[in-house]
């Protein structure tokens, strides 16, 4: 997989990191590209997903009661934010404790849809952040990327480019 | 490889454009709102309780507490006072500035029967942790892998 990490501004504060992802070849984040697709037909809803994520960078931390947990493979951490019932939008993000969270995509959880699984845009999606998710935790292992000292943000190699 | 080095800042005109229509008001509505869970949260397990067991003392379904610790919700005053009266704690409280609470502070004096120095560590325990994260972060410094839990 060939993507950049990066860090969110402004919301990412002194409570928790705020990173995206920008796939090889494009020119804007997983999670831009969600707020572009549904920006109009949910704007509330959209508003209300930036202002909770600036509040999590800014004020509360990556609390685990705001995401709905394990969304992905057992140990992946990625789980969604706002997986209430009557909310139409999901999106997918890869949670590392209070202190920093990375965003991917996410899509609209149609009534009657009961998981992402059951939905073709949402298993998309979460597959997607799935193999983010592998893969981050991959160059975790092999040093690639790791913890500041203070332990509140990632350090390293943001860019997993194969030929750089 | 361990390149210290720290990732992008990345502005986006998209989001800032969406981020300059929120008003102060709807902003400081949000901070309320997630506060707010976070410290009924926060009392709740300085109870000892787990979600199933804060259900049952005020009489709703777990999943309604997981709405409520969810961020989103809208409480009224009568579900606060009922939420602080099973709490144990006033209403004010709820609003309270998040405080570090000390639940056990004791000197543990550690001798050893080698000449080894004498280990004195001093204990202040928070609530309102993330247990999680602790679990998470402190493979680094285990050196263990951060995909030991991950089922490919």
């Amino acid at each position: 997989m060939n993507y950049e990490i990066v860090e969110l501004q402004p919301y990412s504060g002194s409570e928790a990191k705020v990173y995206s992802l920008i796939p090889m070849g494009e020119d804007e984040t997983l999670f831009e590209m969600f707020v572009d697709e549904y920006k109009v037909e949910f704007k509330n809803e959209v508003k209300d997903i930036i202002k909770t994520i600036y509040q999590i960078g800014h004020t509360t931390g990556a609390r685990s009661s705001f995401f709905k947990q394990h969304e992905g493979k057992y140990g992946d951490f990625v789980c969604a934010l706002f997986d209430v019932p009557e909310k139409n939008l999901r999106v997918y993000c890869i949670r590392f404790g209070m202190v920093a969270v990375i965003l991917g995509g996410g899509g609209e959880k149609a009534e009657g849809v009961r998981a992402w699984q059951d939905d073709e845009k949402l298993s998309k999606e979460a597959n997607l952040m799935i193999e983010y998710a592998k893969d981050i935790l991959q160059r975790m292992d092999d040093g690639d990327l790791y913890w500041s000292k203070d332990r509140t943000e990632l350090q390293g190699n943001f860019k997993n480019y194969d030929n750089e | 490889m361990n390149k210290t080095t720290k990732a992008r800042k990345y502005n986006s005109s998209k989001l800032q454009e969406l981020l300059d229509e929120v008003t102060p008001l709807e902003m400081e509505q949000t901070k309320v709102k997630m506060q707010l869970s976070a410290r009924i949260e926060d009392f709740m397990r300085a109870k000892g309780w787990n979600k199933s067991q804060f259900a049952e003392k005020v009489g709703k379904n777990p999943s309604e507490i997981t709405k409520w610790f969810s961020g989103t919700q809208n409480f009224t005053t009568d579900v606060l006072t009922e939420i602080a009266s099973a709490l144990g704690v006033e209403l004010t409280a709820l609003f309270g500035k998040k405080q570090v609470q000390v639940i056990y502070r004791k000197e543990i004096v550690v001798k050893s029967v080698v000449t080894q120095p004498t280990i004195i560590m001093t204990t202040p325990m928070s609530q309102g942790t993330d247990v999680y994260s602790y679990c998470l972060l402190a493979s680094q410094g285990n050196k263990s892998p951060f995909t030991k839990y991950y089922q490919a």
